[in-house]
């Protein structure tokens, strides 16, 4: 399985690391051994790489863009040493986030010694450098299966980002408990040394559960609650998206117009979902509210917009109406209303016509590819979201009889395993514990050695 | 002309560890000589008077139902006996014991001496010879003073704090591994030369006080169990009487004192700079770091029957001798007491154990075996347990048998060796129950039904030991039977024992048959019965354990050729040479993505 990937940590490595798409700033990284000469030979020749993490804003990199050399304004953030998010020299370059410049720029990087990072590759160097804890052995191999660096490192933050704060919180909390069981245990002689009261006990053990229920509860909110990929239509108000929509949802299967639909801008205020089938792959489609780039006028308006960023966050494809959209891994740029403007220059973008049904078809076949690259993945993360989520339960279940053992004499030795069993499964999601982590707390909590 | 002897094990060192080593290899019947440099001293108790405590009580049972003499040695010469954690479940109870400190080593003596196959002799070892194998070297004997040499396949090393050792008293220096007493250095010298990587630890030891001088009356009084326990499978009852020992505390003056005095501390004034246990701190450490408590607890342990001399426990130090003068003067009912023998700060070498195989013999020497303080632990019974797996695999590597290898589920004494060839040490180690994944099966009570098989397997008990296990468990089947079969309002008593408010009592009052059993037997099938939920979940770890050790990493593992791990992990694995996968997982600072990749390389077919 292993052998999928080129794992050699030896080679520097670089990649687009921004989110697909045109935006305002993109961003370049490159890590491994050699990553500061490497962009140091597209520098002037009299800068200085720092020793020290840096930020370095304002200079000019020499690129290779179309036979020409060009300058390009960008930012640097310079990690010459081990503590970077691989563990190795890293250098992430941010600049205008076009994405041809953006090719270019890790073009030229590979033509002075970097190499086109692997899908995952990142993200995999930062596991096996212990910079995450959420994925285990499992998870490892996943993420070498893995097809597609930001989706994959997007899905792993997502799951892990928003729930490993409080549960290292709530980690701690446990093993400064276990700390002054233990220590009533293995210290009964010394002085300094009072077993902890029962109440005491029992209500620290009800807030950790309090806790650790509201993560699962969290957790499961943002897994997916169905199984099924979500399309979502995007681009600015009266781009065609409703009718696209419904162009659609007749299309697959037959029912009739859903949204409704105006020549008016803005008269979509909700987002609608519908059920739909490309190929062999079953579909949530989604229509958003109208674009970003207008204030809102009404509070209505901002809420719907709230939701359709949700939307976004959430979806698996995005069917981009607006006239920049770019095709990316996870989105398709549609050229709507086709039929309006017959004689507009052909660009990248799928010519589509709600009316007319042209392009339809086209559309239906790149939904189904698109869905089906990232299907593996998506897979990936939804198991590790419920091993995840079980691991918790079982944490919680283990508090539960902690607490029931609180009151009880002469059970302090089952109260203090059960306690251990909450922090190894809490430790398949942040990070196993070790004796010494228990003993060095002791140490510095109470005097010991008499 | 000079003098040649052959013998199958060598074993240096006379103390807990050494004793132990030399008792087990002549136990499977290696022809054992045990060398110390001081006959009179075998077995002595350098520091406190006193066998086992929590955690360390357990390792006194394993070490008995493996067959060796630490717990029949203080069952015959204790003075007080108290079971510690008496009210926090049958997992936590920890028997400990003061000893007659004079008693214990000469019973311990008197039991080397008996024993077959085994010579002891007062030799001090000046080198190790070596001869070079085809798979690197080998040990073949020691040279000591005055020209003799010893020959044997297996060399087991366990001399405590006497390698280059120095003891500190205020400014004052001496060599010497403890008071009164010389210090090694040849062995140092032969082990550097070997290549072996040396380091120091630091470690203390109270004043002791003369009792005619202490006022008693004004300690709280700390009497022996009613009911004493003993350590040994073999003894069935203590019956000598038992001495109390004393509790008095420090103060703010003493405090005061011990502050204006801190520059004149070794450990303070940067004579010492080695480290010594956080679990075992010198009163000056405890009143530096944990500057806000007002008083600390005394302990005043008598060291026997027939001295006056009293162990002051809990006030170890290095101060100069006027400052623990003055301390004592400040503390109630010493005021007026006599110090017999001064605190002092020891330091000396130990030989980080990673060095080791879980055999305890050396990675870098074929035969050569270490065990004690010489790997960075202390307490005697941490010792002995050492030295007992270190004689016993000598021997047994000498027969070209099995070695014993105790698992962290079977034995604390696993769980310590463990411990210190995968982790290494960064301070003396000590055992503590929450080292123990498996806490809930490694009691005392069931140390036999642990040990004892194996031991026999490995020649290291006697037939009694075996007949005596087979009895009692016979007698905790019966009663196990009983348990299930007879009910009681619809459950059976076994059923009924499972509530948390029924207690044994009350099962007798409901079948009287049980009135009679072995007290042990039945302590035996209630722990049994009233933890079986819990002991059953611990099964189901250790299953998962076993799994992961029954991947073995073959010797011929290349580490450095895995690229794709990371530097750190690479270095350590490669120093460590974990044997399985279990114990490569317990390395620290290796990652589950690091075994994920090992066990890739594992699996895949070679290419």
């Amino acid at each position: 399985m292993v052998s999928k990937m080129r794992l050699d940590l030896t080679d520097t490595i670089a990649a687009i690391a921004s989110p697909p798409g045109a935006s305002a700033r993109g961003v370049v990284r490159v890590s491994g051994p050699d990553a500061l000469a490497i962009v140091h030979r597209l520098c002037d020749s009299r800068f200085a790489i720092p020793t020290r993490a840096a930020r370095i804003a304002d200079i000019t990199l020499r690129l290779r863009l179309s036979a020409y050399v060009h300058s390009l304004p960008c930012d640097l953030f310079i990690w010459p040493t081990a503590r970077s998010y691989t563990r190795q020299p890293t250098v992430e370059i941010h600049t205008i986030g076009s994405p041809p410049i953006l090719e270019a720029l890790t073009q030229t990087l590979c033509e002075h010694g970097a190499r086109l990072a692997e899908p995952g590759e990142f993200t995999l160097r930062a596991v096996l450098a212990g910079r995450m804890d959420l994925v285990q052995a499992e998870a490892v191999l996943g993420v070498i299966d893995a097809q597609h660096e930001a989706a994959l490192a997007q899905a792993l933050t997502q799951l892990a980002g928003g729930v490993s704060a409080p549960l290292h919180m709530l980690r701690e909390e446990l093993l400064m408990l276990l700390a002054e069981l233990e220590a009533g245990l293995d210290f009964v002689e010394e002085e300094d040394v009072r077993f902890i009261e029962p109440a005491v006990l029992a209500e620290r053990l009800a807030h950790a559960e309090g806790v650790l229920n509201g993560v699962v509860a969290q957790l499961q909110t943002r897994t997916i609650t169905n199984d099924r990929p979500r399309v979502v239509i995007v681009g600015p108000p009266n781009a065609g998206k409703s009718s696209l929509f419904n162009a659609l949802v007749k299309h697959f299967d037959g029912t009739g117009a859903a949204a409704l639909v105006a020549d008016i801008a803005g008269t979509t205020r909700d987002t609608l979902t519908a059920v739909i089938r490309c190929g062999p792959i079953e579909c949530e489609l989604v229509d958003t509210a109208g674009a970003d780039e207008e204030p809102a006028i009404s509070e209505i308006d901002a809420l719907a917009r709230t939701e359709a960023a949700a939307a976004r966050r959430h979806a698996d494809l995005i069917l981009d109406c607006g006239p920049n959209a770019i095709h990316t891994d996870n989105t398709i740029a549609l050229a709507t209303k086709c039929d309006l403007y017959p004689h507009s220059p052909p660009d990248h973008r799928l010519r589509l016509s709600a009316h007319t049904a042209e392009g339809l078809d086209e559309l239906v076949k790149a939904i189904a590819t698109k869905l089906d690259a990232t299907l593996t993945l998506t897979g990936m993360t939804a198991a590790t979201a419920s091993r995840c989520e079980e691991s918790l339960r079982s944490a919680a279940a283990s508090l539960t009889a902690a607490r029931d053992l609180a009151h009880k004499l002469g059970a302090e030795d089952l109260l203090a395993a059960e306690l251990r069993a909450a922090l190894d499964h809490l430790g398949r999601v942040v990070g196993a514990v070790v004796t010494d982590d228990i003993l060095d707390r002791i140490f510095s909590k109470f005097c010991i050695g008499k | 002309m000079s003098s040649t002897y052959h013998y199958d094990v060598i074993v240096i060192g006379a103390g807990h560890a050494g004793t132990e080593a030399a008792l087990a290899a002549a136990r499977i019947g290696a022809r054992t000589v045990l060398l110390t440099t001081n006959l009179d001293t075998v077995g002595q108790m350098s520091c406190n008077p006193a066998i086992g405590g929590v955690g360390k009580g357990q390792i006194v049972r394993e070490i008995d139902a493996l067959g060796g003499a630490m717990g029949r040695a203080i069952d015959a010469t204790g003075i007080q006996f108290r079971m510690l954690n008496r009210s926090k479940g049958p997992a936590m109870h920890s028997p400990r014991a003061q000893a007659d400190k004079r008693a214990y080593q000469t019973e311990v003596k008197r039991l080397v001496e008996s024993q077959p196959n085994l010579s002891l002799r007062q030799e001090v070892v000046e080198d190790l010879l070596t001869a070079e194998s085809a798979d690197g070297q080998r040990i073949t004997g020691v040279s000591v003073r005055g020209g003799a040499t010893y020959t044997a396949p297996a060399v087991v090393i366990t001399t405590g704090t006497f390698l280059q050792a120095i003891m500190h008293t205020g400014e004052a220096k001496t060599p010497g591994g403890r008071g009164g007493e010389g210090t090694t250095s040849g062995i140092s010298a032969a082990l550097t030369r070997l290549g072996f990587e040396l380091r120091r630890f630091k470690t203390g030891t109270p004043p002791r006080l003369n009792a005619r001088t202490i006022d008693f009356d004004r300690c709280e009084l700390q009497p022996g169990d009613d009911d004493p326990q003993p350590f040994s499978f073999l003894t069935d009852k203590l019956t000598q009487p038992q001495l109390p020992c004393y509790i008095t505390t420090t103060n703010q003056a003493v405090h005061e004192l011990i502050r204006a005095n801190l520059h004149r501390a070794p450990m303070y004034s940067g004579q010492i700079n080695s480290s010594g246990p956080r679990y075992c701190p010198s009163i000056e450490d405890k009143i530096v770091r944990f500057a806000e408590k007002q008083s600390h607890q005394l302990f005043l342990e008598p060291e026997g029957r027939s001295t006056q001399e009293v162990y002051v426990n809990g006030v170890s130090t290095s101060l100069p001798r006027d400052v623990q003068d003055a301390m004592f003067k400040l503390i109630p009912g010493c005021e007026q007491a006599e110090i017999m023998r001064y605190g002092y700060a020891v330091e000396y070498d130990y030989a980080p154990p990673d060095q080791l195989q879980p055999t305890l013999q050396t990675k870098h020497v074929a035969g050569l075996y270490f065990a004690g303080q010489i790997n960075g632990t202390t307490g005697y019974e941490e010792a002995g347990a050492q030295g007992l797996i270190a004689g016993a695999n000598a021997a047994l590597a000498i027969a070209n048998r099995e070695p014993l290898i105790l698992s962290r589920d079977e034995a604390y004494i696993g769980v310590l060796v463990d411990d210190l060839v995968t982790c290494g040490v960064d301070e003396p180690y000590r055992m503590f129950t929450s080292r123990a994944e498996y806490r809930l099966l490694l009691r005392h009570d069931n140390a036999d039904r642990r040990l004892t098989p194996l031991a026999h397997n490995a020649g290291l008990v006697c037939q009694q030991r075996m007949d005596r296990l087979r009895t009692k468990l016979g007698e905790v089947d019966r009663i196990a039977a009983v348990l299930d079969s007879r009910r009681h309002e619809g459950v059976t008593l076994a059923q009924l024992l499972r509530r948390p408010e029924v207690e044994w009592p009350q099962v007798v009052a409901l079948a009287p048959e049980l009135a009679t059993v072995d007290p042990l037997a039945a302590e035996q099938a209630l722990i049994d019965t009233k933890y079986a939920g819990y002991i059953a979940r611990q099964q189901v770890d250790v299953e998962r354990l076993h799994r992961l050790a029954s991947k073995r990493i073959p010797a011929s593992f290349d580490f450095e050729r895995l690229v794709q791990l990371r530097a750190e992990a690479r270095q350590k694995f490669t120093r460590i040479r974990p044997i399985d996968l279990a114990q490569a997982s317990r390395i620290s600072g290796i990652t589950p993505a690091d075994i994920a990749l090992v066990m890739a390389h594992l699996d895949a077919p070679r290419r």
